[in-house]
């Protein structure tokens, strides 16, 4: 028998990519006009579906976010997984706050870290992780993580010497300097 | 609601009685309860039957106020060092700091990491580095040994320091924290 | 969440991160009035370091240590979690033994948090014992960890294509002797929590999560299956050796501390009973399959998304690969995220100042798990 997200894709009549399809598992790419009828069509007619994630992968060299909502069937736990691509610039996505009270977290969160607008999420302009942050949003893919972290941190004590004996002695100055072991001890 | 006046650093006058004061000092370090990273974890079994660091002197303690020993468990992330400046003043005179971890002290496995710090010393005075990840909780006995030997040489001074270098952490300090509104020191 | 916050019959606290109560580093901001919490809001962030930023620097294998460090009392399910979808993506078969040597070390994992936070309910309402006794146990188990992989808490010990090492000689006998020792004293734990007049009217209709949550929140784990739902991910998508394992979902239906307490007591006999299991039928055979140039290795593109069962509940993995060296996204969804935010800032209108901590320590919320990055 087919399953009911399939049922679903196969009766909704726009334009899908199937991704993955295995045991339990289904995931489609589809244009983001059709995003909210697949997934309000996925809830209402499978019942039971929630939402487990929210994600995001920046394809920047196509200049686009990639969208992910993972659904997840609580009756056959089976997966249900719709992506789409948003435009990077002033990117702006439907929210699903209003269905799932998880979403509002996710979507602040996805605020933060890629600055994406989630119009009509009440929340999304508390600081979730990150406080009093000025830069970037850091999981862009053109935030330089490494960058930030020298010039704002400093940067870190590297070993000067493979031998680490000699690390020890130089770096724990008079304290407990360990007596480097004589060849006849050993 | 705070006192923004600074701490005096006691005078040497009581060179003698300061000797007898560290040996006090050194068998009832007090620790307070705040788990600032992964290394917490280690704690637990710390000060529970199996390692049962009472029998050192060591104790748990819920607030800042009644200890004298903090534990920064590990990596340091910029919002936590907010909440570690304020612990760490509101602890009464004389106080220690413990760090774990290879992270504390130069970033470790998060050397490349956008919300942790690097260098833990440049922004409060750090007396004793335990080493590894995470560090077993014998390695924390040691390094709480070590400290107690610190202590009664005299040697263990990260609060004096702290006091009379307070403009170089404060510079540290708000060269991280963005949002700044802590006052001059928070007791 | 829309309880009142007038700061003339409100007083607002807040309750961590430096609080002794409070699992982890998080903290609560409330509203009270009199004894009554009108509104809660969780913040977070204290923990972060950036996780999913860094596994995008670095290469496929490089990530087994960090993964570990995203939930520290059970790091085999970070580890496993990204196996797995390592594995699907780039179609690598895992060796019979390899697989039940996992499902092995996960149980241990499990036993192990289970019997800290079934002692650490205890200790949140002062009965210090139980919890000095579950710690004390959950280190027999690490024992064992020490034995297996030489690391006490972290222990990069599953590898894609199969596990590090080979069971150590004579494991099976301390396990089981292990497994002997607690199993003794557990009849005692219970008397001081499950058994005791305290225990039971502190938690018994305290901290109710009603079960027409579980569907709107998406609750998993314990805390759902306090609540009657019999969603498991061992029994529904059964992963590694789980699918020839003979055993029941565990589930009751008080809705409240105690039931889920309750889940946990049985979780611990459960996961003995099927270390038995597993240390019975373990096969023998390879426990690996050789892995290319590990610093030339490249995973075809794709996109996955795995799922294990953990003791606060089910465990995703969102991995993306753009078929170079590194991982293009790797997401991770842990199930402290909708418990400690979502159901905690709803549980706690209504409930007293006192049975915070009691609450929260019955979600287990892990924060390295929510803040780890998105």
């Amino acid at each position: 028998m087919e399953k009911q997200p399939q049922r679903i894709v196969s009766d909704s009549g726009f334009e899908i990519e199937v991704v993955r399809k295995d045991e339990g598992y289904f995931h489609v790419r589809v244009s983001r006009a059709n995003v909210i009828e697949l997934i309000l069509s996925a809830k209402q007619r499978c019942g039971k579906n929630i939402l487990q994630l929210i994600s995001v992968v920046d394809r920047i060299e196509d200049d686009i976010f990639q969208l992910t909502w993972i659904l997840e069937d609580t009756a056959d736990s089976s997966v249900f997984i719709v992506s789409a691509d948003y435009p990077r610039e002033n990117c702006s996505v439907p929210t699903f706050g209003d269905i799932w009270p998880t979403a509002v977290i996710f979507e602040r969160e996805l605020h933060e870290m890629y600055g994406i607008e989630f119009p009509g999420n009440p929340r999304q302009y508390e600081d979730f992780l990150l406080e009093g942050w000025k830069e970037l949003p850091p999981m862009r893919r053109d935030f330089d993580t490494l960058e930030y972290s020298i010039r704002t941190y400093g940067e870190r004590r590297k070993r000067i010497h493979t031998d680490p004996r000699k690390f020890i002695a130089e770096t724990t100055g008079e304290w407990d300097t360990p007596v480097p072991m004589k060849d006849e001890d050993r | 609601m705070y006192c923004n006046k600074l701490p005096e650093i006691p005078d040497d006058r009581k060179k003698i009685w300061e000797k007898v004061d560290n040996m006090a000092r050194a068998n009832s370090l007090w620790v307070t309860a705040f788990g600032t990273g992964c290394g917490a974890i280690e704690l637990r079994p710390l000060h529970t039957s199996r390692f049962d660091m009472e029998r050192f002197g060591i104790a748990m303690r819920p607030t800042p106020r009644q200890a004298d020993v903090l534990i920064i468990s590990g990596y340091l992330a910029v919002k936590t060092l907010k909440r570690v400046i304020r612990v760490y003043e509101q602890i009464q005179d004389p106080k220690y700091i413990i760090a774990l971890g290879s992270c504390t002290m130069n970033g470790g496995m998060y050397y490349d990491s956008y919300n942790t710090l690097n260098i833990l010393d440049r922004y409060i005075p750090v007396d004793v580095y335990v080493n590894g990840c995470m560090p077993r909780p014998e390695a924390i006995i040691d390094g709480f040994s070590l400290l107690m030997k610190k202590i009664k040489e005299g040697k263990a001074e990260g609060w004096k320091n702290y006091i009379e270098n307070l403009e170089y952490y404060r510079e540290n300090q708000k060269k991280v924290i963005s949002n700044w509104d802590l006052p001059d020191y928070n007791w | 969440m829309n309880g009142s916050t007038d700061p003339l019959k409100t007083t607002p606290l807040f309750f961590g991160p430096q609080h002794p109560g409070v699992t982890g580093n998080m903290s609560v901001e409330m509203w009270f009035d009199g004894d009554e919490i009108t509104r809660a809001i969780t913040h977070v962030g204290y923990l972060h370091r950036g996780f999913e930023k860094l596994m995008e620097r670095r290469l496929w294998i490089q990530n087994f240590p960090l993964v570990c460090r995203i939930c520290v009392p059970e790091s085999d399910i970070n580890e496993e979690c990204y196996a797995l979808a390592v594995e699907k993506l780039d179609g690598i078969e895992v060796p019979e033994r390899a697989r039940w040597i996992r499902t092995l070390v996960l149980e241990l994992a499990r036993l192990g948090v289970n019997l800290m936070s079934f002692g650490g309910q205890a200790g949140t309402i002062g009965l210090g014992t139980g919890a000095m006794w579950g710690i004390t146990f959950r280190d027999f188990v690490l024992d064992l960890f020490e034995e297996l992989s030489g690391g006490r808490i972290y222990h990069v010990y599953v590898q894609p294509g199969g596990v590090r090492r080979d069971l150590p000689e004579g494991f099976k006998k301390s396990v089981l002797s292990v497994l002997d020792k607690i199993g003794e004293r557990l009849p005692e734990l219970d008397r001081l929590t499950l058994n005791n007049a305290v225990f039971k009217q502190r938690t018994v209709g305290v901290g109710i999560v009603k079960p027409e949550w579980i569907d709107e929140m998406g609750l998993v784990g314990p805390v759902a299956r306090g609540s009657g739902s019999r969603r498991d991910v061992r029994k529904d998508a059964p992963y590694e050796a789980y699918g020839e394992l003979d055993f029941e979902v565990v589930t009751e239906d008080g809705c409240d501390i105690y039931s889920r307490a309750l889940v946990r007591r049985r979780e611990i006999d459960l996961s003995m009973n099927l270390i038995r299991q597993i240390l019975d039928l373990m096969p023998g055979g390879p426990i690996a399959v050789p892995l290319p140039n590990l610093t030339e290795w490249r995973i075809p593109p794709g996109e996955i998304y795995t799922r294990v069962e953990s003791s606060r509940g089910e465990y995703g993995y969102y991995v993306v690969s753009d078929g170079s060296l590194r991982p293009r996204r790797i997401h991770v969804r842990g199930p402290s995220y909708v418990h400690a935010v979502t159901l905690l800032e709803r549980m706690l209108v209504g409930a007293n100042i006192a049975d915070v901590s009691n609450i929260m320590v019955s979600l287990t919320t892990c924060p390295p798990e929510i803040e780890r990055s998105r």
